[in-house]
């Protein structure tokens, strides 16, 4: 067998699984998007309706925009939020030590927790008759004591995203220790030489041959929170009211709660055009060629 | 005649002729056909977990005795059950025979379970030996589509000792509440679940003061009802159970129902309208502080001089997908039959198990004076509850506009404007509709 058709042959077995696990569907969720496709009725999916189920979303669906409101906020604020954390972490890291270690250590234990797992937990700590963070926020903040969180839209969108910053912060930091340890030393000591301040040193030298991991890790973040579930499901399930629920969740609902699946279809996929952009740039980012020396 | 055919003849009536007498005479009892027909016959049954269905599927080798069906039962917690109903519905591939599933699902899945009328008028069944609404709660379009064999009438658990007169009305509810507030500050007067992170749970106390108020969910073209005037005032008496007579746990906002039935059992709240089979749980040490001296329960009190409850219900129902309709039918029989429901909440060891189950649907169990004397008389107060019982709208829309309601109501509990909130949801609901083609 020749070389050439063998390297085929090795490979297809993967290829296949990427299709029948990812690319069929896709497939076959794009068709469903321009059906009636309900579950509730029989001869699944029914009735043709072209882009009926897109033009529906965005023009007749209040719910639909509330959840792409909730998901660009939610987004924003968690990438925002776990940036400026891991990136302090990191900094503070970055120099070593004897500690380094047990805390990078200790750091990936929330990374390590699945999210519907930080959603329980979460929702036990926030319980409002015996939450520990519900007690120790109201002894800290006595204005919040007699607050139930997960009842108040503004406080329960404050806990997904707690809950959220919580998990992400560990595995961001690490990246970032990453990419500081590949920042020149001698330019910084050359800063420091020319009287910089520990600002300025950051500012000017750090961060801008910093900006390609930075950029990689909040194009990642970002592609996450966009997709976020598991602990909106277990922490809020999308409330109070409907002030929680994000895209993922909404989709989620519409099709497995109230059996319309060509809807939900039509809405997963005006979800991948953000990710599509996002990802895009992920890629020219973390796939650059080097310039030439 | 053949040798072998008379050899075989004279083998048949001996075997007839030695069976035990009893167990022919509970054939005909539970109505199952005779002579085995479906011996060898493997039944897969989707289940929810339950203690009620754990005494259930520990009695099945009698079952299997009789028809020579096995049964390989598979157990589902309710928060996952309706994604799997879904499932089955949508892969329709008669992985299940028999599925268990909230009678407000049934509308939805209804495509693809099976009408049983005419088997039972076959086999003498009746619908009438439940309560109207457990039996309204399994039909669908004036047809059955299996048997409510888990269902539930609201009641109002209170703690005896502190509250010497349980409460008739609401009315009562607030006056006791501002009573408990100067004898014991430590308590909350009232568990209540505002909180739209469930299954539409901030409903089912919201409808009794609906449908006492004269009020309703639909109008006869289902168009939304519940902006009528009096359905407002309903709604607005409700949420002002929090807002403004506060003798709701402070916590009620972000109560779901299991929360409140917590704060109950802690000892945190003196009073909660909530589902008959939680009362297992109030007395149990091992849930609860409470003992069953401490815990009373009355009917649901009443509104504007009207008591009307909410029923639901679990039915059992044949998936048409299975290839063994009949072997499940027999089962269903089997399994719904009046004296496994009796022997249910009296027997407390089943198979070497321990098993605390109240939970009945036969009018004869919830009559039963056995019965009611093995739990403290439940029964008998859930009967009364279920007098003036309804069940939500069967439509296949339900969930939809069920959660639309649900919103509205925790918004409105959090302090938002009654009238605004339920004229929007009813706005919603219309669009639904609409575009489920049930509003023209």
């Amino acid at each position: 067998m020749r070389d050439q058709t063998l390297k085929y042959l090795l490979v297809l077995p993967a290829v296949l699984v990427v299709f029948a696990t990812a690319v069929w569907p896709l497939i076959e969720s794009l068709r469903f998007s321009f059906y009636q496709g309900r579950t509730d009725r029989g001869d699944f999916p029914q009735n043709w309706l072209g882009f009926e189920n897109y033009t529906w979303a965005f023009l007749y669906e209040p719910p639909f925009w509330n959840s792409v409101y909730v998901t660009a906020l939610y987004t924003v604020v968690t990438v925002v939020l776990t940036t400026l954390f891991a990136l302090g972490l990191a900094m503070l890291l970055a120099p070593g030590g004897k500690l380094r270690s047990g805390v990078q250590t200790l750091l990936i234990l929330p990374f390590a927790m699945s999210p519907a797992l930080i959603g329980v937990s979460f929702r036990f700590m926030f319980n409002p008759e015996f939450g520990l963070f519900d007690a120790f926020f109201g002894v800290v903040f006595p204005p919040l004591a007699d607050v139930s969180w997960l009842a108040n839209p503004d406080l329960a969108f404050a806990v997904i995203v707690m809950a959220d910053v919580w998990g992400w912060i560990p595995f961001l930091t690490l990246v970032l220790i990453g990419g500081l340890a590949s920042v020149p030393q001698d330019t910084i000591e050359a800063a420091q030489v020319d009287g910089a301040s520990g600002w300025r040193v950051f500012k000017d030298v750090t961060l801008p041959q910093l900006l390609p991991v930075l950029a990689v890790v909040i194009i990642l973040k970002a592609i996450f929170s966009l997709k976020t579930f598991d602990q909106v499901f277990m922490l809020t399930n999308g409330g109070p009211g409907t002030a929680t629920q994000t895209l993922s969740h909404y989709i989620y609902i519409t099709s497995t709660r109230y059996g319309q699946v060509g809807y939900a279809a039509s809405v997963a996929w005006l979800m991948v055009i953000p990710m599509m952009v996002l990802t895009y740039f992920y890629a020219k980012f973390v796939f650059k060629k080097d310039d030439a020396p | 005649m053949h040798r072998r055919t008379f050899l075989t003849t004279v083998s048949a009536a001996a075997m007839v002729a030695a069976a035990p007498k009893l167990a022919l005479a509970q054939e005909l009892a539970y109505g199952l056909t005779p002579g085995r027909p479906f011996e060898g016959t493997t039944i897969n049954v989707l289940s929810v977990v339950t203690p009620q269905f754990d005494g259930l599927r520990l009695r099945d080798q009698e079952f299997t005795d009789l028809t020579g069906i096995n049964v390989e039962w598979t157990f589902i917690p309710f928060g996952s059950l309706q994604e799997r109903v879904n499932a089955e519905g949508i892969a329709a591939n008669g992985a299940f025979d028999v599925v268990n599933y909230l009678d407000s699902w049934g509308p939805p899945n209804a495509h693809w379970l099976t009408r049983i009328d005419d088997l039972m008028a076959r086999d003498g069944i009746s619908m009438d030996r439940y309560p109207p609404a457990f039996a309204r709660s399994a039909q669908f379009e004036g047809e059955t589509l299996g048997f409510p064999l888990r269902a539930h009438a609201q009641l109002m658990f209170y703690r005896k000792d502190l509250i010497e007169t349980p409460p008739a009305t609401w009315d009562d509810v607030v006056r006791i509440g501002g009573e408990l507030a100067e004898s014991h500050p430590d308590i909350a007067p009232l568990a209540l679940y505002y909180n739209n992170d469930g299954n539409r749970q901030n409903l089912f106390i919201w409808i009794n003061f609906l449908w006492a108020a004269g009020g309703a969910i639909f109008n006869d073209d289902f168009t939304a009802a519940w902006t009528s005037d009096e359905a407002i005032a309903a709604t607005e008496a409700y949420i002002g159970l929090h807002t403004e007579a506060g003798v709701t746990n402070p916590n009620s906002l972000a109560f779901v129902e299991q929360d409140a039935r917590q704060s109950f059992m802690q000892g945190n709240s003196a009073m909660i309208p909530v589902w008959w089979w939680a009362y297992s749980g109030f007395i149990n040490p091992e849930s609860s502080t409470l003992t069953a001296d401490q815990v009373g329960f009355v009917g649901m009190p009443s509104y504007e001089g009207t008591t009307a409850t909410y029923a639901i219900s679990m039915p059992f129902s044949i998936s048409t997908y299975s290839a063994n309709q009949e072997a499940a039918w027999e089962f269903l029989k089997w399994l719904s039959n009046p004296d496994m429901d009796r022997a249910n909440a009296i027997e407390r060891d089943v198979g070497g198990e321990s098993i605390v189950n109240n939970v009945v649907t036969h009018v004869s169990s919830l009559t039963d004076p056995d019965v009611n004397a093995a739990n403290a008389g439940i029964q008998a107060a859930a009967y009364d509850s279920l007098a003036n019982s309804d069940i939500m709208p069967q439509i296949p829309e339900w969930p939809e506009v069920g959660d639309i309601l649900s919103a509205a109501i925790a918004e409105a509990a959090a302090g938002g404007n009654v009238r605004e909130l339920m004229m929007a949801a009813a706005e919603q609901s219309d669009r639904v509709l609409r575009r489920a083609g049930r509003i023209e």
